[in-house]
């Protein structure tokens, strides 16, 4: 079952205009991690209490668990992607991934904890740049800002390090 | 000089942050971008559509 898909230019092109929405009526960039970083801190309330939380020196700086704008983007996000999957007839709950299981077979559990190692990877170093592929990648080299383009030539050259490491040259799927 | 440009403010604000978001979600899925063999080909130079997305976004906005 493959989605619909647009043309990645006219998509592209649509990002771009949404982006220049967002900076002039709302005065954002369009960008992930924060609302992530903020659900992580609500999850760590019930073990530091809100007071505990709020106190957490990097929480504090930029991520104090609220439902404010960047916590309502990312549950848009979500809301977004699966009205497509479901208008376009392809959502399903699945694990499964062809380039994966070429490589590594069909097991549930092996692929979900890569999953979550490899999302605990990816937000880590988001968090440590101060943005994510959205923020940097997208945000930040609209704007010509160097961080974004050095943030996304650095992601580049570490994903085809990372993807001949785990999948070697001959991975065909 | 940096010109005040946020129109919105509570209540609407936050309404603008979920209908933004749920737009970029769209784009995002409809480009492809949430498919993770898309990206994983990427890095194999297999499959430029992640490229293919990013490149007109940055330019189309200025």
């Amino acid at each position: 079952m493959k989605t619909p898909r647009w043309n990645p230019y006219l998509v592209g092109a649509l990002i771009g205009l949404l982006s220049v929405l967002t900076f002039s009526l709302a005065n954002k960039p369009l960008g992930m991690s924060t609302g992530l970083a903020q659900a992580a801190g609500a999850c760590a309330v019930p073990f530091l209490g809100a007071e505990g939380v709020a106190q957490n020196t990097y929480w504090a700086k930029s991520a104090i668990p609220a439902w404010d704008y960047s916590t309502l983007f990312l549950v848009g996000t979500m809301l977004g992607a699966f009205l497509s999957a479901v208008l376009g007839g392809a959502f399903q709950f699945t694990v499964d991934s062809s380039v994966w299981r070429a490589r590594f077979g069909t097991s549930k559990p092996k692929r979900l904890i890569a999953a979550f190692v490899g999302g605990f990877l990816a937000l880590y170093g988001a968090r440590l740049a101060d943005g994510c592929t959205s923020g940097h990648g997208i945000s930040g080299c609209l704007q010509l800002a160097v961080s974004g383009w050095l943030f996304f030539i650095v992601m580049f050259a570490s994903g085809i390090l990372t993807a001949r490491l785990l999948y070697g040259r001959s991975t065909q799927a | 000089m940096a010109l005040p440009l946020a129109f919105l403010t509570g209540p609407e604000l936050l309404g603008a942050a979920v209908l933004f978001g749920a737009l970029f979600g769209f784009l995002l899925h409809r480009g492809g971008l949430t498919d993770f063999d898309v990206i994983v080909r990427l890095f194999q130079f297999r499959d430029f559509t992640v490229l293919k997305v990013m490149l007109p976004s940055s330019t189309s906005s200025r």
